[in-house]
């Protein structure tokens, strides 16, 4: 593995395909790696442009999520820098809840981004709908995140039952209803919701 | 209720067997349907993805080593006074209006049907009883109601078959069928079943959805003691 020393942070230079390889195994110190090198950029861009530190935070870390979900492929060739790519889906990101906040838009994807974003782009939107299930996941009470993990990895009712010690059947699947129902309602009054549909 | 309850699970069925032929049309004409299919969809993956999941916590986790959320309370003494005061008020009014649990969600966590334990046998015959007390018992509540509305018809004033129907009712789903059955019992001379009848009636209030009846009943209820006093209380407590 080649490591450079950087004249800015003084720590090892990983390559692009050490930071994809990083990335796709959740090795603590590639992320690490990855935060300091390109958090703060992003999120200055996101800051210098209408948003909130924590818009910063949000937009970061679902734009690495994205990476790694397509790192996972691992026929998956970065056209672009690793920070070319992190930058270019944050900037979509960013710019297109911009759009929907009605806020001004204060810039534009360069042509080099445009084509990442285009490459990306099913991928952009359905991760963030992913992630923004999972967030209201975790909202939920422990007892319901319980039945629904079981119901949604297809644990039949009987078992769900007997493994939560719940009365019967009948009030598992009462319980079930009842949690998707509650996790539905969340997903569907949050606003980024609807800006994703 | 019941027709959410049937949307899932039409569903589950069309994902369970997506070549079926009415359902995939259906998915393609209704728009609305279509929707919630991907949405269910979308949830199913998204929550089986621990990998994701455990990515996103590995990035708070870093996130928070690198950097910490900074603490920028700069306001003046007078400011912050009103900012927390706005703050509290705030917060009290979502717990009050926006995080209490709803009706659905307190009788799903209070209800346990009554057990089983009468003998008095009146004019039914033992087929009959056992039936009625086979489907209770296996909390197959539709059947259990209707072997109950035999033995309440052959015995109008045998209080158990009553009250033992109105609780197959409410575990049906059918509180406003048990509501008049409870009412009797509480003014029949079988006072061993005016407790639970009174707690019944609470929860057949929850389970239709009036929210004001089920408070004002359960208030009564925390009023004298009995085994439901403390449950009435402890339910009051996340009203």
């Amino acid at each position: 593995m080649e490591k450079i020393i950087t004249h800015q942070s003084n720590q090892f230079m990983l390559s692009e395909e050490e930071l994809l390889t990083g990335l796709r195994e959740g090795d603590r110190n590639v992320i690490k790696y990855i935060y300091t090198n390109y958090f703060p950029g992003i999120s200055f861009f996101i800051q210098n442009n209408k948003g909130s530190e924590e818009d910063g935070r949000d937009i970061f870390q679902e734009s690495l999520l994205i990476l790694y979900q397509k790192a996972k492929n691992p026929l998956f060739n970065l056209s672009s820098s690793f920070y070319t790519y992190l930058f270019a889906i944050s900037k979509n990101l960013w710019l297109k809840r911009l759009e929907k906040k009605r806020k001004l838009r204060v810039t534009f994807l360069e042509k080099e981004e445009l084509m990442i974003v285009d490459e990306l782009a099913s991928d952009i939107n359905r991760e963030s709908q992913y992630r923004l299930f999972r967030k209201k996941f975790g909202e939920l009470s422990t007892g319901c995140q319980e039945v629904l993990e079981l119901f949604f990895n297809g644990t039949p009712m009987k078992e769900i039952a007997q493994k939560l010690n719940f009365g019967s059947v009948q009030y598992a699947k009462k319980r079930k209803f009842q949690c998707k129902e509650k996790l539905i309602s969340l997903i569907r009054s949050d606003e980024l919701y609807n800006e994703l549909l | 209720m019941m027709e959410e309850k049937d949307k899932y699970d039409e569903i589950e069925a069309f994902l369970q067997q997506g070549e079926h032929a009415e359902l995939k049309r259906k998915f393609q004409e209704d728009e609305s349907f279509a929707k919630d299919v991907n949405l269910y969809k979308g949830l199913k993956i998204a929550i089986n993805d621990k990998k994701a999941m455990a990515m996103e916590s590995l990035f708070d986790e870093v996130e928070k080593e690198l950097f910490p959320k900074k603490k920028t309370l700069r306001l003046r003494p007078l400011l912050l006074v009103a900012a927390t005061v706005a703050l509290l008020v705030v917060t009290l009014y979502n717990l009050q209006w926006f995080a209490a649990p709803s009706t659905e969600e307190l009788f799903a966590n209070y209800f346990e049907p009554y057990k089983l334990g009468f003998v008095d046998r009146g004019e039914a015959n033992d087929s009959v009883i056992e039936e009625a007390n086979y489907h209770y018992a296996n909390q197959n509540f539709e059947e259990a109601a209707k072997a109950f509305e035999g033995l309440s018809t052959i015995d109008k004033t045998n209080q158990y078959y009553n009250f033992y129907l109105a609780i197959s009712y409410i575990g049906n789903l059918e509180s406003t069928k048990a509501l008049p059955f409870l009412k009797e019992v509480l003014n029949s001379e079988q006072s061993d079943l005016h407790d639970p009848a009174e707690w019944y009636i609470a929860m057949a209030f929850l389970q239709d959805g009036q929210k004001d009846s089920a408070r004002e009943q359960l208030m009564e209820i925390t009023k004298k003691s009995s085994k439901f006093q403390q449950l009435a209380i402890q339910l009051l407590d996340e009203w």
